[in-house]
């Protein structure tokens, strides 16, 4: 049996964390090959169901990355973001979802590094939470 | 008959021989002496059905949403004369929250607001009342009043107490908000408001740790059976179509119950009620399944309220709490 | 002017943020460009700094989008590595000649893959990086870099052709030879930008002999996160983190000694801003900066200063230090200095030196070259009331090149230099672009889909790592993937052909490119897509290299894996995407613009020579505004004369319909198409126009302090101006008082103009009485830029200027019928009595209060302090994010004539990319409204960013296409689910999620 190895999402704004995420390509900063990346444009996007949907189909990691506050290129669409995805946290935790599988993280178009060790570090920690099973889809009736 | 229930009655009546109001709704004796029902009327001469009592628990808000869906038929002019309502502080401000969202105009309904120091649980008044010997006959007969920190009955002609503190709804022992805010007319005098730990609920769970809590709701998310009464009950939940069960363009979420699936419909729910439920209990209470759904509300509405300062109904002015942001929130993101 | 036919193209020199904003304001507004760089790449030096003032936004996040839109317009034409050879012609018809140099890299094949710079084995000197870290003789100066395309550098190279083995698009060409090229323009518009400052001249500070004493920009580059440090300060001695930090202000700035007598303007931000940057990325800095004078005279600058004393405690010592000497042990560096008029010393691990704005190095020769004069600087020689004229006719000239100045203010110059450029040449709108071809769509509907797949290589960068044929066989096994192949750079021209081809041969619906990222090539694609008859929506990209395996060089079974993720990803996604129509819409081509000081005027004029209606809206009986009331500009100029003639022009223009005494009943519609309905002298009319200007001004605070009102002989700058300039006056002995109202607790921001205003009367006072005695009593002189001049010029005519501090201000008083000042002078710890003429009050500039009204009519914000507040502070400084409506002159904040007129021929610029337009059309990622669904709660309304949501009559939420920008934050914030963003909507990211996790079934 080969070593576990987490499946992680990670929702990114076009404008900024996407950009950052391209830039720690060109600068070539290796990651861990574990997570996949979903783009939209804005972080104020994203919808907790786009998390808890990400869980239920086996995601063993979210990771949600935006402009910083203020670099916003909608002006303010990561304002709304970083209040839902505030409160969303709480409520994970509350139903005993552990933290280290939901992450958000403001990511800048420069931060190619910061990107990179987000994704390592990110890995790291779930691979030591194991497999999210509890929100798990079991069947496949759709 | 209370002064309290007399002004209503006196109210309706005016009301619904000016033609004031389309009809009214409030509560009215139910099925036994520990439960009130609601009740709609629109003949004035029906108004002495009305009464007021620790046992008028439901929260009549959904039918007002209700009533704003309605389509009038087609070639008839729709009837725009408000809606009176009976309501308890937490109702009013279920109320406040539907004005926030424009779902109910302000014109198109005539609040008469109580303060209210807490109803009572009938389930616990029914056990109490058993613990007295009291046979089901006899609870039938009683007729429930409010008298200073007992709940009092009749039953046999022998004088019934209930504490109150025993009797109370959980969540009416947690409120902190007794006074309705928004009304067009206020009947009953001012209470003062006590300081009680208004997430009581919670706080067994907060000390949890993470696994505990995990296995606490896997038992609880299992056992729903997806009835739909808590998105029924709720004034809240005004769609025309739930958008978690939605099948079209795409369904987010089965509606087969398991666990995933009931888990992901009862934490979309929470976080459309952040900022928005009230408390009035209503979903818990309808629930055949004994889910602990405040404790997920309330979760929800203490985040709001430590994060943002924001509390559900009090404001009809301010701007919903993810409907707005400050450049300074809270931020744990980095 | 010659009778000569004009041309509809205009070149801009120079391709930093200045560059790239008029060319783009140029080209959306139906102009051909010409954007000549000398560099090999535009980006100019806002593409080296970390992060903006005052808003600490990421330099590279806010211009990328800038130098993406610049290197994809069709009508901009990117001339890099080129240099002016000659200029003949005249006004309206030049002919410049051009000398491109070799870059040794083909344009056409290179696809900025980088392999070459990979296997370059040559370490060269990296002037993007400030030379902290070495680069390869093939390079590029920055990965974001415009075009993207590497260069060879001659110098560094040795020739030993491993890039050339390396190349598999072929596109290593060493003996490229200059070449010269021959354009014709209309109108030239000069945005050299600046050098900075060697701070070598100034030996006493130890610079290039000290590791440890570097230049701002170095630090910038430090700070950066692109930077050789990845944004960890660390000194250069030793790589060691700094414990305490010192700022050195204005090294080549207000230097008399290496003959830099001008103030850089920019300095005093930029080096908080850095202090305040430090501070965040290292714990525990100690930050100081040593200064002559704070210049945080911009929009909210003075809010960062404070912020940077109280919040973040970086040290402020007034002082100018005499020398830096190093400790040879520690290699930290002692500061000799004077505070308080005692000698001091202070250890630092390191010394910033806060270099100053040089003129451009190519200055004199392109102004030998092109005919133009320079100041006595070296920088474009302007006149107050024409900012953006050079001396010869047909040449602008726009940022620092015309005198040192911020981000903002140069983009406004920018913008204001192509309305100037655009207006010499607006009969020949359109005549030079490139039309768009217009293809017929296949109607695709009703077909299932059909999906291409075309995976890159891209060299070795991805099949070096990725299995690319395994994921194209892969792809083949997908649900309604009808073709796939790998290409070995799917960029590549004949891969477009190739394209093209197979979506006719196999009647491809769907098409998806596995390679780069969206971000650069998505348009190139869409664009072949396009030619192949699809709607261009129909396209989907994987980003297999950038994403995967770039950054998994070492997993090839992973990387593998990951992308053929990606491709399933990518499917799941493109089976659902929809041809997308954009809503279009017919413009009114007119302005409303809304005041009637010189900044309105001049956008009225702006308009009106631009071909297009003005209706121009003065709340008073007459024109002119403020300026009414100037009677000197410290210059040649006479403003009242300047005025008279500007009010002249705009009243017998046809083009502009003047309402004075007028109010603005209301105003409704949206860009393109509003309705408003104005009262003026009591008759009510109503206009239909495209765009709004709100150039609503300032007002003068009224003063409550220093007893002003109570005796007549303290008076307001303004009302010694008017007593000076009719004569009425001729005092002996003045004392000034700077930052009354200002930079206190009542306006907590600096005025920007009292401090030259003070200075521009002291001097007139004193031409009109040589003898007079005139005292300046002052807190911070902020006379930027080249006002320094007339401070310089203030000293020697013997003008006193006393600091005070602001918790002991000056006292005014009347003993015995006579004037009593008396200031505490810091240095000597005393006070001092004066017994004035005049005590002069430099009271002030305050927002107007009506300003809140016209901010909600608008639906426009307002900035914390009462002015208007712009779209974006760095970026955006004429626009509001309400599309449609600008801003300019004191309204925005507080300014001078030259910087109002700025403004207000920037506003013309922008509003012409509108109003040129045949008709709007709306963007295509939008969102859209299912009102069957929606509940009619408003949210979205709130969340809107850009008011682009609206009830329709049965009171659901209704999405203005031509308003909304695509964000999506009403989507997330709808709990009903009824509205959905095009190209992302629900069902589409559900389904990308799903495909996520099925597990790779090969």
């Amino acid at each position: 049996m080969p070593e576990y190895e987490p499946k992680i999402l990670a929702f990114l704004c076009n404008w900024c964390s996407y950009a950052g995420a391209d830039l720690a390509g060109v600068s070539r900063f290796q990651y861990p090959p574990n997570v996949r990346i979903v783009r939209v444009m804005c972080s104020g996007r994203i919808s907790p169901r786009f998390v808890l949907k990400s869980f239920q189909e086996g995601a063993d990691g979210v990771l949600i990355a935006g402009c910083h506050p203020g670099d916003c290129h909608y002006s303010k669409g990561n304002y709304y973001t970083r209040r839902r995805l505030t409160v969303l946290g709480k409520l994970l935790e509350h139903v005993g979802v552990d933290p280290r599988r939901f992450k958000v993280k403001w990511i800048s178009a420069s931060e190619g590094g910061k990107f990179a060790d987000v994704i390592k570090e990110m890995t790291e920690n779930v691979k030591g939470l194991g497999p999210q099973r509890s929100f798990k889809r079991v069947d496949d009736d759709e | 008959m209370s002064k309290i229930e007399d002004e209503i009655r006196g109210i309706a009546k005016k009301l619904l021989e000016e033609g004031k109001v389309k009809y009214f709704t409030g509560y009215a004796k139910g099925p036994d002496s520990f439960r009130a029902r609601p009740i709609i009327i629109d003949d004035p001469k029906d108004v002495d059905k009305l009464i007021w009592s620790p046992c008028c628990v439901n929260n009549l808000g959904v039918y007002l949403v209700d009533e704003m869906k309605k389509k009038p038929k087609r070639g008839e002019e729709p009837d725009t004369r408000p809606v009176g309502i009976v309501t308890k502080a937490c109702d009013a401000r279920g109320i406040t929250v539907l004005h926030q969202e424009n779902i109910l105009p302000k014109e198109r309904v005539y609040v008469i607001g109580i303060p209210c120091r807490g109803m009572a649980d009938p389930e616990k008044l029914e056990k109490h009342a058993r613990k007295k010997g009291l046979g089901h006959d006899a609870i039938y007969n009683m007729d429930i009043k409010e008298e200073k920190m007992m709940f009092t009955g009749e039953a046999e002609g022998v004088k019934v107490a209930f504490p109150r503190e025993e009797v109370l709804l959980d969540k009416c022992k947690e409120c902190v908000h007794h006074n309705p805010r928004e009304y067009d007319i206020v009947i009953g005098k001012r209470i003062e408001n006590p300081h009680v730990d208004k997430y009581a609920t919670i706080r067994e769970l907060e000390d949890m740790s993470l696994e505990e809590r995990e296995k606490f709701w896997e038992m609880i998310f299992e056992r729903c059976i997806r009835c739909n009464a808590c998105k029924e009950v709720c004034p809240m939940c005004y769609c025309e179509e739930c958008t978690v069960e939605k099948a079209k363009p795409m369904r987010w979420c089965s509606k087969s119950a398991d666990k995933s699936n009931n888990e992901f419909f009862h934490l979309i729910r929470a976080m459309h009620l952040v900022g928005r439920c009230i408390d009035c209990g209503e979903c818990e209470r309808v629930c055949p399944m004994a889910i602990p759904l405040r404790k997920l509300y309330r979760k929800m509405a203490k985040e709001a309220e430590k994060l943002y300062s924001y509390e559900a109904g009090l404001n009809p002015e301010e701007d919903p709490v993810f409907a707005t942001f400050r450049v300074d929130d809270d931020d744990e993101f980095e | 002017m010659s009778e000569e036919k004009k041309v509809g193209a205009v070149l801009v020199v120079g391709g930093g943020i200045a560059g790239m904003q008029s060319s783009l304001d140029l080209a959306e507004s139906g102009f051909k460009v010409y954007l000549l760089e000398r560099s090999p790449c535009i980006g100019g030096v806002m593409a080296q700094l970390d992060k903006t003032f005052p808003t600490n936004d990421c330099a590279m996040c806010i211009m990328a989008p800038k130098l993406v839109a610049t290197g994809r317009h069709p009508n901009i034409e990117l001339i890099t590595n080129t240099e002016i050879e000659n200029l003949e012609g005249e006004p309206g018809n030049f002919k410049v000649t051009l000398a491109k140099h070799p870059r040794r890299v083909s344009a056409e094949k290179c696809t900025g893959c980088g392999v070459c710079a990979q296997e370059c084995p040559v370490e060269a000197v990296n002037e993007f990086n400030e030379d902290l870290l070495p680069r390869s003789a093939v390079h590029i100066n920055y990965p974001q870099a415009v075009p993207l395309t590497f260069i060879i550098d001659k110098t560094a190279c040795i020739g030993c052709g491993i890039c050339e083995k390396m190349c598999k698009a072929n596109a290593i060409e060493y003996d490229q030879a200059e070449e010269e090229q021959d354009i014709y323009v209309g109108s030239i518009i000069l945005a050299l930008g600046f050098d900075e400052f060697n701070p070598e001249i100034k030996k006493e500070y130890g610079y290039g002999i000290y590791p440890n004493v570097v230049s701002s920009i170095e630090f910038e580059r430090l700070l950066s996160a692109t930077g050789p440090t990845g944004g960890m300060v660390l000194r250069p001695s030793d790589y060691d983190i700094p414990k305490k930090v010192a700022f050195i202000q204005c090294v080549g700035s207000r230097d008399q000694q290496c003959d830099k007598s001008y103030c850089s303007a920019v300095c005093c931000m930029y080096s908080i801003k850095e202090a305040i940057i430090a501070k965040e990325h290292t714990e525990g800095l100690d930050c100081h900066i040593f200064y002559m004078d704070i210049r945080t005279y911009g929009k909210e600058f003075e809010d960062y200063y404070n912020r940077a004393q109280d919040e973040y405690k970086i040290g402020f010592t007034r002082s100018r230090p005499a020398s830096i000497r190093e400790d040879p042990k520690t290699r930290n560096l002692i500061i000799s200095y004077i505070e308080n008029s005692e000698p001091k010393e202070e250890e630092f691990d390191m010394v910033i030196l806060s270099v100053g704005i040089d003129a451009p190095k190519d200055a004199v020769r392109l102004s030998e070259k092109l005919g133009i004069e320079l100041n006595e600087h070296n920088f474009a020689a302007t006149k107050k009331f024409f900012p953006l004229s050079t001396s010869k006719e047909g040449i602008f000239v726009c940022g620092a090149f015309s005198s040192p100045k911020d981000i903002p203010d140069t983009v406004a110059q920018a913008s204001a230099a192509a309305s100037k450029a655009s207006a010499m040449v607006s009969t020949e709108r359109g005549t030079m672009i490139t039309k768009r071809e217009i293809i017929p769509e296949k109607d695709v509907r009703l077909e299932g889909p059909r999906i291409g797949v075309f995976i890159c290589h891209c060299g070795i960068n991805i099949g070096g790592v990725v299995r690319v044929p395994e994921v194209v066989e892969y792809a083949r096994t997908l649900p309604n993937v009808a073709y796939a192949e790998h290409n070995l750079y799917t960029c590549s021209q004949d891969t477009q052909e190739k394209i093209k081809e197979k979506v006719k041969e196999q009647n491809l619906n769907r098409v998806i490119v596995a390679s780069c990222t969206p971000r650069t090539h998505e348009p190139l694609f869409q664009a072949t897509v396009s030619e192949a008859g699809l709607n261009p929506y129909l396209f989907e990209m994987a980003n297999i290299r950038d994403q995967c395996s770039w950054v998994h060089m070492h997993e090839p079974d992973s990387a593998t894996e990951k992308a053929k993720d990606l491709v399933r990803m990518a499917v799941a996604k493109a089976r659902l995407l929809e041809p997308l129509k954009m809503a279009t819409l017919g413009i009114n081509r007119s302005a409303l613009v809304i005041g009637g000081g010189i900044s309105g005027m001049t956008a009225a004029l702006g308009f009106a020579k631009q071909g297009y209606k003005a209706y121009l809206v003065e709340k008073t009986l007459e024109l002119g505004g403020n300026l009414r009331h100037l009677r000197y500009s410290g210059t040649q100029e006479d403003p009242q004369k300047e005025l008279a003639s500007l009010i002249k022009l705009v009243e017998e223009n046809e083009n502009i319909e003047i309402f004075k005494s007028a109010e603005i009943l209301s105003i409704e519609g949206y860009v393109g198409n509003f309705k408003s309905r104005i009262l003026s002298e009591n008759m009510e009319h109503e206009i239909e126009h495209g765009v709004v200007v709100v150039a609503t001004g300032a007002l003068e605070y009224e003063p409550t302090e220093y007893m002003y009102g109570k005796d007549g002989r303290i008076i307001t700058q303004l009302e010694l101006e008017q007593l000076l300039a009719e004569d009425k006056i001729n005092p002996k002995n003045v004392i000034m008082i700077q930052c009354v109202g200002s930079r206190g607790e009542k306006v907590p921001y600096c005025s920007r103009i009292c401090c030259t205003t003070a200075i521009k009367n002291a001097l007139q006072i004193k031409e009109h009485e040589p003898d007079a005695k005139v005292y300046v009593l002052y807190r911070d002189i902020r006379t930027y830029g080249f006002r320094e001049d007339f401070y310089d010029k203030a000293l020697e005519e013997g003008i006193t200027f006393l600091r005070f501090d602001v918790d002991s201000k000056p006292k005014v008083e009347v003993a015995s019928g006579r004037l009593k000042v008396t200031v505490k002078e810091p240095l000597i710890d005393e006070n001092i009595d004066f017994n004035p003429d005049f005590v002069v009050l430099s009271v002030a500039q305050v927002p107007d209060p009506n300003n809140e009204d016209l901010s909600k009519s608008l639906k426009v914000p307002l900035s914390k302090d009462g002015f208007f507040l712009e779209a974006h502070m760095k970026l955006r400084p004429v626009d509001f994010a309400t599309e449609g409506v600008f801003l300019c002159g004191s309204a925005h904040s507080p300014k001078f004539i030259d910087e109002s007129i700025s403004q207000a021929e920037a506003v013309v610029s922008r509003a012409c990319t509108i109003l040129s337009k045949d008709y709007l059309e709306a963007e295509g990622v939008i969102s859209i409204v299912n009102s069957d669904i929606c509940s009619g709660c408003e949210t979205c309304i709130l969340v809107c960013p850009f008011d682009a949501i609206d009830k329709d009559d049965k009171g659901k939420a209704k999405v203005n296409e031509l308003l909304c920008k695509g964000c999506g934050a009403c989507v997330a914030a709808c709990r009903a689910g009824a509205i959905q963003q095009r190209c992302f909507t629900d069902e589409q990211i559900l389904s990308v999620i799903r495909s996520a996790f099925q597990e790779v079934s090969t």
